[in-house]
């Protein structure tokens, strides 16, 4: 009988120590409560230590007004996870380029992608904003897309559900010897290089590229990052591509034109294309290809929900019927393979293992998971005069130090990845190196849950927009390889980024904090009043008594009449889930890259560091003295 | 009166005695003075620092000189001064994950091992799961699970330290309670918490503690290396997320190496001193070894 009653003592021991050191796994249910605390967690990619800094100085900064940041380091996966599919989250730090480029950034704004997979991660509802970008998608004359485009911009300035902190320089480093490269989306690294680059002074030879990861799968249409592409763009022939200025140009398609409505597109093919087991290449595979996207809704290709049919005219000539007229349907096709009928008839689209026969410059050789794939030329390709190379080998090195070392070691030409900025001085010394410093669209940005009160008022975004030390940011875990971001479409598009953005909205053009300003754009809010109530130094969101009307967004009135009816194109589609490629791109002007001026301390004597030194040998000298005396009191 | 001072009077005999022993291994004293030093420049730290470990002082990556004794990181932050505070989350994090663990472990392996049978059975079965959980996959997850804080990271370290405490003193207190002094004081009329208290718990103290020492390192060793793979709160300045900075930003191949290389050499010195003195400890503890040693 006592023994049981010990047992029961003993257990309800052990049930407290486990209960309360499970304390912090079980979430604290959050009642409807009648205040918020301005207390947030920021998710950032835990392998980007310029993004993790990014996020811990404008926790330093945010705590000066009396909001709370904790800092997330989280897998990238995770990240994507919590924010795109499960919407769980306060607020996040990624880069997605394409969130600022006009062809792709109508998709982060509807109404239809704020669904688990979409790609409206803040929550977006804006209904002037669902109809532009549905606008957007249909228009095809470039006077009606700026005008589209500079009110889409406005908008989002104004109402800040994400907010931009710098843009990255591209720092690739190649052989000085290596020549012929073509710009594209990612720097150098494009489908045209693995065509035209060769080394200087030699013919043929074998081209080494460093890609910082492997192939998630052999199937080239289940391709998501960004070096599952430069494998495939080697392998694979298009029918357009994009050149240096990132405008479409013929391919394997040598002419393409279409009806003045914009929804009959005719391809003439070149007839002299072959597979790299001999077939001819023909209108069959083209006109193949375009069904099986559209049967398989496969995701990635934005333009299949806008084919209604493919005809095939003659053995070259392939006509595309459109739904719709669809502005950007030449840029999907630069990022569309061309598929062998003969093969792919009977494979389902996302097998891990598809069959390796392309069109393309280099074929299949051989493959070690996780060290390299190797490429050889394809002799028989149409462009005789490509590729230059007998061989192409992508390596795979993670470790960016590692792969430094490799180019130094001559075992490498070409890296396509950045190189740790703190790198740049070591590759500049190096006399065989080129390093390539060039701007980029590359878009680290913050978003916010704009579900999670309260950062659905917009004051609170606006003073956390003039808290990220954008500058400070720049200067130094990027080591001024890069430029703080004011905008919401990269001045690298011209014309179609708006310039007013940074003046009118000054939260946006804002690049240093701004403590003062902060906590004006607080007090302006009426939707929340907030103070600090039970006075730990973090603000408290009290909603206001009066729920007063809201104000209405900037007025837009869009003057395009010609242009189908803005009623909402049936979304939801599989195609439409996946992610568009994030791609960046580059300028051929050249940019100088000024290292930041070191900020001399004005106060610090010089030698206090010494003198710091000197006091650590003196403790270190009295410790060992005390404890020489104590042993031998002892002894 | 005279009792409790001559208890007191034992007490500090016993301890006199204990340094005797301890002083004699010249590997104790040489840890215990690396540890005083670490110990004073995580209480000092902010006097001892040349600079505010989070504030821009200089350039980024600069090299050594007089200002900065170990240059600069990329943020322009002294690597000095964040060397000299990054001391005090490792040795909070080490001391506190220990003791919590070895206060777990304690306590599950004395009532276990005093009480036996249907007790013993399940808390040694219970402690068994934790013991064969893979220590650091499962450190990963939780982590990753409860978000990055000191606090979390300690919490975890000492879930997966305490069963070999545990395991420990479990067999310690099998061996005691059969003894006479504790027959003795249960024959009197002790209660069973009594006799935990009074006579178990002060003889299994030395083990514990010299297990905790061992605890302490590996504490700070994983604490390091969670912070290293990025999982730490990146806001504190630990040498773990220094670390994790220094090699991200390629700090070996810029001009400043010393970003990684002196929290590397602050982690080495402790790991060594905590090991030499817990070499010392199992000296003096463990009479066979003293015996050898003379």
């Amino acid at each position: 009988m006592d023994k049981v009653y010990r047992s029961l003592l003993a257990f309800l021991v052990l049930a407290v120590m486990l209960a309360s050191s499970m304390g912090p796994i079980t979430p604290i249910v959050k009642a409807e409560k009648e205040y918020y605390k301005l207390e947030f967690e920021v998710l950032v990619p835990e392998y980007d230590p310029v993004r993790i800094r990014a996020a811990e100085l404008l926790s330093q900064y945010a705590a000066q007004v009396g909001i709370k940041i904790h800092v997330r380091p989280v897998d990238l996966n995770y990240e994507i996870t919590k924010t795109q599919d499960e919407h769980d989250f306060d607020m996040y730090i990624i880069g997605w380029s394409s969130k600022n480029m006009p062809m792709y950034i109508s998709s982060f704004i509807k109404i239809s992608e704020d669904r688990p997979g979409g790609n409206n991660i803040e929550g977006i509802r804006n209904e002037t904003l669902d109809k532009l970008a549905h606008m957007l998608d249909k228009t095809v004359d470039p006077e009606k897309q700026k005008e589209i485009l500079w009110k889409i911009q406005e908008i989002l300035a104004d109402q800040v559900p994400y907010v931009g902190i710098y843009t990255r320089f591209l720092t690739q480093v190649w052989v000085k010897n290596l020549k012929g490269l073509h710009k594209e989306y990612w720097g150098y690294a494009s489908p045209m290089t693995w065509r035209t680059a060769y080394f200087e002074g030699k013919k043929g030879g074998t081209f080494v590229v460093i890609l910082a990861d492997d192939l998630r799968t052999e199937n080239v249409l289940l391709a998501r990052s960004i070096y599952e592409d430069m494998v495939w763009d080697a392998l694979y022939d298009t029918l357009v591509y994009l050149d240096d200025n990132y405008s479409p140009k013929p391919w394997v398609a040598y002419k393409y034109e279409w009806s003045p409505d914009g929804k009959v597109w005719t391809f003439y093919l070149i007839n002299n294309a072959t597979w790299h087991d001999g077939k001819p290449l023909t209108a069959d595979d083209v006109v193949f290809t375009f069904e099986y996207l559209v049967k398989n809704n496969v995701p990635g290709f934005r333009f299949v929900k806008y084919v209604e049919k493919v005809e095939k005219v003659d053995d070259y000539t392939v006509k595309l019927y459109l739904k719709e007229p669809y502005a950007w349907l030449l840029y999907d096709l630069a990022d569309t393979p061309i598929l062998p009928k003969h093969l792919w008839e009977n494979v389902q689209w996302n097998v891990s293992k598809a069959p390796l026969i392309g069109s393309g410059p280099y074929k299949w050789s051989k493959r070690v998971e996780g060290e390299y794939i190797e490429l050889v030329k394809n002799e028989n390709y149409w462009r005789r005069d490509m590729p230059k190379m007998d061989k192409l080998v992508f390596r795979i090195i993670k470790n960016f130090n590692a792969a430094l070392l490799a180019m130094e070691a001559g075992e490498a030409h070409f890296y396509v990845y950045y190189i740790p900025t703190s790198a740049v001085d070591r590759v500049k010394k190096n006399p065989n190196l080129h390093l390539n410093l060039e701007r980029g669209v590359t878009f680290y940005y913050l978003g916010f849950n704009l579900r999670r009160p309260p950062l659905d008022d917009v004051w609170l975004r606006r003073a956390i927009a003039y808290l990220i030390p954008k500058k400070e940011v720049v200067e130094g875990p990027l080591q001024g390889l890069g430029e703080p971001c004011t905008w919401y479409i990269s001045p690298y598009f011209g014309e179609l980024s708006n310039p007013e953005v940074p003046k009118k909205f000054p939260w946006i053009g804002s690049i240093e904090p701004n403590i003062e300003k902060a906590k004006e754009m607080l007090a302006k809010s009426d939707k929340y009043e907030y103070k600090d109530i039970d006075g730990d130094g973090i603000l408290e969101a009290i909603p206001k008594a009066k729920p007063t009307t809201t104000k209405p967004p900037a007025t837009v009135t869009v003057t395009t009449t010609e242009t189908a009816s803005p009623s909402p194109t049936p979304t939801g589609t599989a195609a439409e889930r996946v992610v568009t490629k994030t791609v960046t791109k580059t300028v051929t002007a050249s940019v100088t890259v000024t290292a930041p001026a070191p900020t001399s301390p004005a106060t610090a004597p010089a030698g206090k560091g010494l003198s710091t030194l000197a006091a650590i040998a003196v403790i270190i000298i009295v410790i060992a003295a005390i404890l020489l005396f104590l042993r031998r009191r002892a002894g | 009166m005279e009792a409790v001072s001559v208890k007191r009077y034992r007490r500090f005999e016993r301890v006199i005695e204990f340094w005797r022993a301890y002083s004699r291994t010249r590997l104790g004293l040489i840890g215990l003075g690396i540890l005083l030093f670490y110990t004073l420049m995580a209480i000092f730290a902010p006097w001892i620092a040349p600079y505010d470990p989070k504030a821009r002082v200089g350039g980024s990556f600069e090299p050594p000189s007089a200002e900065h004794p170990l240059g600069t990181d990329e943020m322009g932050r002294d690597i000095l001064s964040q060397v000299i505070y990054g001391t005090r989350v490792s040795l909070l994090v080490g001391v506190l994950a220990a003791l919590l663990a070895a206060a777990i472990g304690s306590a599950v392996g004395m009532v276990s091992g005093y009480f036996g049978g249907l007790v013993d059975d399940l808390l040694m079965r219970i402690t068994d799961l934790f013991l064969v959980i893979p220590g650091l996959p499962f450190i990963i997850v939780l982590s990753v699970v409860l978000g990055p804080s000191i606090w979390n990271i300690i919490l975890v370290i000492a879930i997966i330290s305490w069963p070999s405490v545990a395991r420990l003193v479990r067999s310690e207190t099998l061996s005691l309670k059969e003894r006479l002094f504790v027959q003795a004081s249960r024959v009197s009329g002790a209660t069973d918490l009594y006799i935990i208290v009074h006579h178990i718990l002060p003889n299994v103290l030395p083990i514990v503690a010299a297990s905790m020492v061992l605890t302490i390192t590996s504490a700070i060793i994983l604490e390091a290396g969670l912070s290293f793979l990025g999982l730490g709160d990146p806001t504190k300045i630990s040498w773990g997320t220094m670390l994790y900075f220094a090699d991200r930003q390629g700090a070996l191949l810029s001009d400043n190496p010393y970003y990684i290389i002196a929290p590397g050499i602050a982690l080495i010195g402790i790991g060594l001193a905590f090991v030499f003195v817990s070499y010392a400890l199992d000296e003096v503890v463990n009479p066979r070894l003293r015996e050898r040693e003379r």
